[in-house]
């Protein structure tokens, strides 16, 4: 008899869960439209035809949804992926982009795709297509060099005629509250680093990222640490050396825990240009952007790009302090 | 890590030739002498900390600092001349100490909009 009522039930749990689906839909919204600006060009037709396939459905404004996609709450996700892989990269605005940055998002693609992060795998899990083979992320790979095999210097640095007089008070705040803090040029610096063909960067550490660094105490990062990467563009002097020419932008991390729980305890910011322009439109700007990149050094660093390698150890500077002290 | 002590960071390079990778430090004599805004050799501090160029072990295509491989310093000397010195490591080959400060004084410091 028990299993008789069983089976009767059945049909009663289809019903609710289909007049549940249906009354979703009265809260589905269709992903925002929005014009094609601009598109790559001169690319080869078969990294097009990867991009097209594996990323265009979110990082672009041009997608190809099937029907599963549009249904809620499926949809809710979605839409939300869309609308912070367009903010990351979008391809059918790409004519918004310098030839420098362009160049940068392709370095910041293979990366994405040559550690797995991208297509990301609950979208891969649904959509198979969209996974790139070895071979493709090869292509990827190629492509991107291939654009730094082309003299990429930008022009030399014509200094800036009339530099900014910024007061404290009127320092840029990026959309979750972080401050433009131009006392980083007084840290330490734990670092450089360029983009070969495309930037050239100084990193700097504040006082408890750089004794986090120097005791290898940083899993986790202590609370306070600061982190602020100054971006340049490069020129190139008669000597063959690659100098730092026009600013491009800052980019900074500071450790709270408490207070950025959602990224990894890690609040971003970046201030780009003569005008330190914050980036992001809102303050969940580095949930949709940032953290995803940094995720993938979670267990190398700590979340961070430019923590010194170890081949910059102690002993090494210990040594040279010796031979100073002779 | 290196530790400049009292000097500040002033601006740093990267050679694909050479693949070194360098960071300039000086004292404010030093950092006011290259800005030119001063002309008098007086109390000037420069340290040229050179490095090999590695790649980047977090992100493919980037380079960064690796092994340390040579400490310059230019400072002033009593005559009113540069003195130029190796703290550690060697004078590039082929290149006499002359060259070397004024490569080192051909330098203009980072520019920051604020």
């Amino acid at each position: 008899m028990k299993l008789l009522k069983r089976i009767q039930l059945i049909p009663t749990i289809f019903i609710c869960i289909a007049v549940g689906l249906i009354a979703l839909q009265f809260f589905n919204r269709t992903i925002e439209q929005k014009a094609v600006t601009g598109h790559i060009r001169n690319v080869p037709k078969q990294v097009q035809l990867i991009l097209e396939r594996s990323c265009f459905n979110c990082h672009s404004n041009e997608q190809r949804l099937s029907f599963f996609d549009k249904i809620a709450p499926v949809s809710w996700i979605v839409n939300r992926d869309i609308n912070r892989a367009r903010e990351v990269m979008n391809f059918s605005e790409w004519d918004k982009l310098s030839d420098a940055e362009q160049k940068g998002k392709f370095y910041a693609i293979y990366n994405m795709v040559n550690a797995g992060k991208m297509p990301l795998p609950s979208y891969a899990l649904t959509h198979p297509d969209s996974k790139l083979s070895a071979v493709e992320v090869a292509t990827i790979k190629q492509y991107t060099l291939s654009l730094s095999a082309k003299d990429g210097l930008l022009p030399a640095h014509q200094g800036i005629a009339n530099v900014l007089e910024t007061t404290a008070d009127l320092a840029p705040v990026s959309p979750n509250g972080i401050p433009y803090n131009a006392d980083f040029k007084n840290w330490k610096v734990i670092g450089m680093s360029t983009l070969i063909d495309n930037t050239i960067r100084v990193i700097y550490g504040n006082d408890i990222a750089v004794r986090a660094i120097e005791e290898e105490n940083f899993h986790p990062w202590p609370d306070g640490s600061a982190v602020a990467k100054a971006v340049f563009k490069q020129t190139r002097k008669s000597n063959g050396d690659i100098v730092p020419g026009d600013f491009v932008n800052m980019q900074y991390m500071v450790k709270d825990g408490k207070t950025y729980k959602e990224t990894e305890g890690w609040g971003f910011a970046k201030f780009n240009g003569q005008d330190l322009k914050p980036t992001g439109k809102t303050a969940l700007f580095a949930q949709q952007s940032c953290i995803s990149c940094h995720r993938q050094l979670a267990e190398s660093t700590g979340y961070l790009f430019n923590v010194p390698p170890k081949v910059n150890s102690k002993r090494m500077i210990q040594q040279y302090l010796k031979t100073v002290q002779k | 890590m290196f530790e400049p002590g009292e000097l500040k960071f002033i601006s740093s390079s990267f050679n694909t030739d050479r693949q070194t990778m360098s960071a300039l430090y000086g004292n404010k004599e030093a950092l006011s002498l290259l800005e030119g805004a001063r002309h008098s050799h007086d109390r000037v501090s420069l340290k040229l900390v050179t490095y090999k160029m590695m790649e980047d072990p977090q992100y493919f295509g980037s380079k960064v600092n690796g092994e340390l491989l040579r400490v310059e310093t230019v400072k002033a000397g009593g005559d009113g001349k540069l003195d130029y010195t190796t703290e550690y490591g060697e004078i590039p080959s082929g290149e006499s100490r002359e060259q070397r400060i004024a490569d080192i004084m051909d330098t203009d410091p980072v520019n920051f909009p604020q």
